[in-house]
């Protein structure tokens, strides 16, 4: 790693540990962020150089804009500030305050890298050509905060275009602290979820002939649905629908006048996305409709696409990081996630690189989960994400980014 | 003496079609190819320097081996030799005289290129070292020819096995020129499972006093679709297909049996385990939960078939070199078809590889297994070419590990 950029990180390094353990006590769920945005305000505030937009993305976003003044690279570098509906079990003094809310996945820690990066960055910006954009955004977890702080024009340029590379990164309860990991193309699933409605007619239990029962259409749905992935989907790509929630019915004796099923459908590119969907309502209607009852399939709002790298930005990126963090601690072949991430929004839009930092502290075998009760985000990988973040923006200030392909 | 491999086989391209021609007009089906072994032998017993042996296999395999005489690799090629049960619809003058069989899958081509191979390598034997061995396997289609020919010792040399193994499949996704492969699994799989469902036969008005197996099948049927798409690591590939569903006599029966039959395919040798016993497992215990009993039977077929990393490097080279970049694809998608060059894959390093089928003029071109296809001539030179220019490779030191 570049000496000044060593030395900056060291510099602020004490302040943005105490800065993380303030977000980690004080956790609010998506679109809530409000306090959590106020301190960034402030923190924000305080650094050189640096315009600060409040009020995006639906109240709690904000965009920092770190202008140098000298034609250059329009680099955006990402954050989501939203926590969890967890109950945290840590006991250590920078526990949540919020009871029943938790920075369970880690958002404390990816903001504070963008905040260490902001600082970082200011004291080197000398050596920037261009523009950088800080994006604090609401709402990650649930309700596509990423698209929010889009419509709000966060990618946009003055000039009428759009910046010319994202990056983002998101903890790893998977590998040591002071390693990276992604992969070109998809290294997100797609992420909709949607709500099966089946109506027949209610009756007494010990007489069902007299009514049509729901909750077997509904069974009879739920086994046909497994049919979508065994048969309709390529064994060469990937996906997975999954009933994680029944609920018809009140009582044992009754057979109700309706059941409904919640489901999520995940898939790793788009016409996969869209042939599931036609299938699921094919599915849910007709097999509604033979067992005398009817199935509708309502979309949840914001579904989020699959997060797809840029291939050319991702070999740049992973070059830049090994730079950064050392031979060996870079690996672009990293399993795909069946999970979601908003950060796919920006992704659809411009050149992007996702990536994972571990946050399983060194020697250690094991690490909690993401979205467990337990988990908490390893101070020592700010380090690792303050210089992904500004190692990235340097390098595109001083050697450009890669020349971007026209099929984007 | 790359202009020696090509002028070489200029030489003998006609006789090559005429070859090739004259083996799709007699097709004949696993472990039947008798006429075919004939003919084969025939052809090799006329290339100088070759010693052939027939016979093997149960019957029909033949291995030909071409010895320098100088100290080198043994390098092994092979090629499939069976047809399949199919009317064919080509109208040329060469279409099966055989009603009811055809080459649909190219096998025709396959050993046409083997014997080309073996014609030129025999002109050019005193520019290579070591020694070359020409497998004619029998059975490809679902009897394991190729492990018949292990057991009867192909792959034995005085000191161990050969050193690697290439085998090519004409691909008629791919235009005439192209080659194409993937390190790592490149065909899938293929077990078989048979599950014979018990019930109690009943009168089709009184199904309460029996044991209805159909329904328990159609349960059956459903609840293996969950193997897939409930225990299968989404990123893993397998598929489970219950092709056959056969029950009962009559409308107002109910049957005392249900058959069904499946094939399982899978990509790794992990996963093939596991879906294995899925498919077991989600049998019997439906069977059971409709108050039927399972027989279930899970026949191996042919095992994944794995690529050798360098091996396939060497094929990408050879391809590259002789007919340019643009004519190579390293990123084949694997294939959830079955090839049982896996077997000899097992056993020693190699790689599988396809060449394109598809004449330069056309767009699109039949698939194979269907009553349309044939292997066109001008992909024999591609497949011996590629077959020489390995084996010059391979004589030259590819091989060697530093």
């Amino acid at each position: 790693m570049d000496a000044a950029l060593r030395e900056q990180i060291d510099r602020f390094y004490g302040r943005l540990v105490e800065i993380r353990h303030e977000l980690h006590a004080h956790p609010e769920l998506s679109y809530q962020e409000h306090e959590t945005s106020g301190r960034l305000a402030g923190w924000l505030g305080e650094i050189d150089g640096l315009s600060v937009r409040t009020g995006l993305g639906g109240g709690t976003g904000l965009l920092a804009t770190l202008e140098t003044g000298r034609p250059g690279p329009n680099v955006a570098l990402r954050a989501d500030i939203d926590a969890l509906p967890i109950l945290e079990q840590n006991e250590f003094d920078w526990a949540s305050k919020n009871q029943g809310k938790m920075h369970a996945c880690g958002h404390d820690g990816h903001t504070t890298c963008l905040v260490g990066a902001a600082m970082v960055l200011a004291s080197l910006r000398d050596k920037l050509s261009g523009t950088v954009r800080f994006i604090f955004q609401p709402a990650e977890e649930n309700g596509a905060g990423a698209l929010a702080m889009i419509k709000d024009g966060v990618l946009d340029t003055d000039g009428g275009g759009q910046v010319d590379a994202i990056f983002g990164l998101h903890a790893s309860n998977a590998h040591d602290v002071g390693t990276m990991k992604t992969r070109p193309g998809p290294i997100n699933a797609s992420a909709f979820s949607f709500d099966v409605s089946i109506s027949g007619k209610g009756c007494h239990g010990a007489a069902p002939h007299l009514g049509h029962d729901p909750v077997v259409a509904a069974g009879q749905v739920l086994v046909a649905l497994q049919t979508l992935v065994s048969r309709n989907v390529d064994p060469l790509d990937s996906a997975v629908v999954t009933i994680g929630r029944i609920d018809g019915g009140t009582a044992r004796n009754i057979i109700p006048d309706a059941c409904r099923l919640e489901g999520t459908l995940r898939t790793l590119n788009d016409a996969t996305n869209k042939l599931m969907q036609r299938r699921i309502e094919e599915v849910v209607g007709r097999v509604s409709g033979a067992m005398g009852c009817t199935g509708r399939v309502e979309w949840g709002g914001a579904g989020y696409p699959s997060n797809v790298n840029d291939a050319d930005l991702v070999a740049w990126a992973g070059e830049t990081a090994t730079r950064l963090l050392g031979e060996g601690n870079v690996d672009l072949a990293r399993r795909v996630g069946m999970g979601g991430e908003d950060f796919s929004f920006y992704g659809q839009r411009v050149p992007s690189t996702f990536c994972y930092i571990g946050v399983r502290p060194a020697g250690q075998s094991a690490y909690p989960p993401l979205h467990t009760p337990t988990f908490d985000f390893t101070d020592e990988a700010i380090r690792t994400g303050v210089a992904l973040h500004a190692g990235w923006t340097l390098r595109a200030s001083a050697e450009g980014l890669p020349p971007r392909k026209e099929s984007k | 003496m790359t202009s020696t491999i090509t002028e070489s086989i200029e030489s003998v391209y006609d006789e090559l079609v005429e070859v090739r021609h004259e083996l799709h007009a007699h097709p004949e089906l696993a472990y039947e190819e008798h006429e075919t072994s004939r003919r084969v032998a025939g052809w090799l017993t006329g290339i100088d320097g070759l010693t052939v042996r027939t016979g093997l296999a149960r019957g029909t395999g033949i291995v030909a081996e071409l010895d320098t005489g100088r100290p080198g690799p043994v390098v092994a090629l092979r090629a499939d030799m069976d047809a399949l049960p199919i009317f064919e619809q080509n109208e040329f003058a060469w279409k099966s005289t055989n009603p009811g069989h055809m080459h649909a899958c190219g096998h025709d081509g396959h050993t046409t290129c083997l014997i080309g191979a073996a014609r030129v390598l025999s002109a050019m034997r005193d520019q290579v070292r070591g020694r070359v061995r020409f497998l004619f396997q029998p059975a490809e289609e679902g009897g394991a020819g190729a492990a018949a020919m292990i057991e009867d010792g192909a792959l034995e040399t005085d000191n161990g096995k050969v050193d690697a193994i290439f085998g090519l499949h004409g691909w008629p996704g791919r235009k005439v020129g192209e080659i194409a492969t993937r390190p790592g699994p490149l065909m899938a799989s293929t077990d078989s499972v048979y599950a014979t469902v018990r019930g109690r036969g009943s009168h089709g008005a009184y199904p309460h006093v029996g044991v209805d197996p159909v329904v328990a099948s159609a349960a059956i049927v459903m609840a293996l679709q969950t193997a897939v798409s409930r225990r299968l690591d989404p990123l893993h590939s397998g598929v489970v297909t219950i092709g056959q569903l056969n029950a009962g006599t009559a409308v107002n029966i109910v049957p005392e049996t249900a058959e069904l039959a499946g094939t399982i395919r899978t990509l790794d040798g992990d996963v093939r385990d596991f879906l294995r016993g899925e498919v077991d497992r989600i049998i019997r215990e439906t069977a059971a939960a409709y108050g039927c009993r399972a027989d279930v039977e899970i026949r191996s077929g042919y095992p994944v078939t794995v690529n050798e990393p360098r091996m396939t490097e060497l094929v990408a080279r050879t391809a590259r070199e002789t007919f340019g970049d643009e004519a190579f694809d390293a990123n084949q998608p694997p294939s959830m078809g079955g090839e049982d060059f896996s077997f000899y894959l097992q056993q020693v390093p190699g790689c599988f590889f396809f060449i394109g089928t598809c004449p330069a003029d056309r767009d699109d071109y039949p698939a194979i297994h269907t009553p349309t296809y044939d292997f066109t001539d001008r992909a024999i030179a591609v497949g011996v070419r590629m077959f020489c220019e390995l084996v010059r490779r391979c004589s030259d030191g590819a091989l060697n590990t530093d």
